[in-house]
């Protein structure tokens, strides 16, 4: 059985179990300024989860998406933005200026321009809600290659050819490097046109 | 709306005469000098000035009236080679939010919120300027429904880019369960340039039916390209006070417009599995550790440690460290980061070390510094300063110097 299905049914086997009537989230403004460890004295024994802990910061956005949500409760929208969206007025004391001089979340390591290229390949979902994957990556990519083509050092992956038609070996390769992770593919390579300049791929749609 | 008639709008909501406010009115500004390393640019040097604004004010008799708004405007010291949306002569301007909030526009059934904000629900988050209603009290207990549509806005490089015909719509519906369990659905739809470009639905299910556990499954479908773009299943367990250990599976796909030429390879799925382990001890002491493994195409997989404690010996004294391990497809990374803060009268002293040591594959390595110090003083309740300055040593870099100084503004 594929992870795919078995994931599927898991939600609605979940689905089955959760399935009759209700329960709301109170209004917590009233708590706006209580530290999140002092949550527990209330949510003790009744019934809710303790959250805001160490995983908190992968699993928040699952709390952010639902209607009604009480993140605002206590959050102003600049919380989010500032993380989002490289605001510095909720500020990290911790928090990196990036070279166009907005703030950076934690989830960006030291010298986080090398590191990217590991952090990326984890999720690449994960990248993509703060930026547009379409653009912020092939603008900064288009102008590091501009500037300095060598200055980029990734893997080499030039197409080879063998009496005029591509290398097999190369083709295994760039198939493998492309199903593993397409969307870094995009970074540099955002449009057809790159790909179809040797007449690969000619009969696929898309731009 | 563009930028600058934004931007005005908000600097006159923030000049109106108090009287004509009424309610509760927060403003919060905070003028900022920061310094940079830009290894694009010319000049790697890089200064520039910002200012903020922040505005959230509360009306009406039950205080269901909210109005909020938050931007900046900043002023490039030194040049640049960037080409962003500019307001003048290396001036950029962006507003994050500016809307307004009516709960019970329609008593006990209909609230609105219109302007710019980010919508978080309808499968496609993103920042809109448009409206969003929300209903409740209608049906069953329980139930509740929203809908929002509106031109979709990116902020990229200080401002935002330019519009680009680019519309989102969406809508949700959601039923709270027994058991402290929640069922919620989810459309939205994107437009760009007028053509559709993207579309997904997604199932949200939530469940904690005793305090020590709970459950979380989501599922969301790509419309564009028939294919689920992402699939999680999570569990946390908490046997006793403080300990929580939790239990995650997680794919995804990637997703790419409908115009894209990307969009019709069939690539693999990524798929990670996830065990954690945290422990509180009170205030004084956090523990955390997990373990997850990723998995790839073509047998390609990683293996990823993290863990770390937070210590508060004292109550004014907090030391944080964490450790992250990463090996496997795309590379290898090493990265222990270490923070210590404390407080003394109206000050915060903040301090750090992260040390990276990267190996991606086939290319380049080495390890990353970063050291950083940070000054926080509350003059008054209205005031406050801060200076923090960073040293980085990077691949790029022997050594680099960023920071800023600011004051920020309570009223």
């Amino acid at each position: 059985m594929s992870s795919l299905r078995k994931i599927f049914i898991a939600v609605a086997a979940l689905a089955a179990v959760a399935w009759a009537p209700p329960a709301r989230a109170e209004d917590h403004r009233q708590y706006a300024d209580t530290k999140p460890e002092d949550c527990t004295e209330c949510h003790r024994g009744s019934g809710v989860m303790e959250n805001h802990g160490v995983a908190f910061q992968s699993d928040h956005r699952l709390a952010a998406r639902r209607t009604p949500n009480n993140c605002g409760d206590c959050h102003l929208e600049s919380w989010c933005s500032d993380c989002h969206h490289g605001g510095n007025l909720d500020r990290r004391p911790s928090s990196s200026l990036s070279r166009r001089g907005e703030a950076m979340p934690s989830s960006h390591a030291a010298d986080a321009v090398s590191t990217h290229a590991i952090k990326a390949a984890q999720d690449a979902r994960s990248c993509a809600r703060c930026h547009d994957s379409g653009r912020f990556c092939s603008d900064c990519h288009a102008k590091q290659i501009d500037r300095n083509r060598g200055g980029m050092t990734i893997k080499p992956h030039a197409p080879t050819f063998l009496g005029g038609l591509p290398d097999p070996t190369w083709v295994a390769f760039h198939r493998g490097e492309a199903r593993r992770n397409l969307a870094s593919c995009q970074a540099c390579h955002p449009s057809k046109s790159d790909c179809s300049n040797f007449a690969c791929h000619p009969s696929l749609g898309g731009r | 709306m563009r930028i600058p008639r934004m931007m005005a709008v908000l600097i006159v909501a923030l000049a109106l005469p108090a009287p004509a406010r009424a309610g509760q009115v927060e403003v919060t500004s905070s003028t900022q000098y920061l310094r940079f390393a830009d290894f694009l640019s010319d000049t790697t040097d890089q200064h520039e000035l910002a200012q903020y604004l922040r505005l959230n004010a509360t009306f009406g008799e039950k205080g269901n009236i909210r109005v909020q708004g938050y931007g900046r405007i900043t002023g490039q010291l030194t040049e640049a080679n960037e080409t962003s949306n500019q307001l003048g002569e290396h001036l950029y301007g962006r507003l994050y939010y500016l809307s307004v909030d009516v709960r019970d526009l329609v008593p006990g059934l209909l609230d609105l919120k219109a302007g710019r904000s980010f919508v978080g629900h309808g499968t496609l988050p993103a920042i809109v300027d448009g409206a969003q209603v929300a209903l409740h009290g209608f049906g069953p207990a329980g139930l509740g429904a929203t809908a929002f549509a509106g031109r979709r806005v990116f902020l990229d490089n200080k401002s935002e880019l330019p519009f680009d015909d680019d519309w989102l719509m969406g809508a949700s519906a959601s039923y709270d369960l027994a058991l402290r369990s929640r069922a919620e659905v989810g459309w939205a739809r994107e437009y760009r340039a007028g053509a559709l470009s993207r579309e997904a639905v997604a199932l949200d299910l939530t469940t904690t039916p005793t305090s020590m556990v709970s459950l979380v499954g989501r599922a969301q479908w790509d419309l564009v390209s028939s294919r689920a773009s992402e699939l999680l299943l999570g569990v946390k367990v908490a046997p006793i006070q403080g300990l929580v250990l939790r239990g995650e599976v997680f794919q995804s796909a990637p997703i790419f417009d409908r115009d894209s030429f990307y969009r019709y390879f069939d690539v693999e799925q990524y798929l990670q599995g996830l065990v954690g382990v945290e422990y509180r001890w009170g205030p004084p002491l956090r523990l955390y550790a997990s373990y997850a493994r990723e998995r790839f195409d073509a047998d390609q997989s990683a293996d990823v440690i993290q863990g770390g404690f937070a210590l508060r010996p004292l109550a004014d004294l907090l030391l944080d460290v964490s450790y992250e391990h990463r090996s496997g497809f795309a590379g290898k990374l090493g990265g222990i980061r270490g923070r210590l803060a404390y407080v003394v009268s109206r000050a915060t002293l903040s301090g750090g070390v992260d040390y990276d040591d990267f190996r991606r594959q086939d290319s380049r390595d080495g390890t990353a510094k970063k050291y950083w110090a940070s000054v926080n003083v509350d003059i008054s309740k209205a005031f406050a300063v801060v200076v923090r300055a960073e040293r980085n040593e990077t691949f790029l870099f022997d050594h680099n110097y960023q920071g800023y100084a600011l004051l920020d503004v309570h009223l």
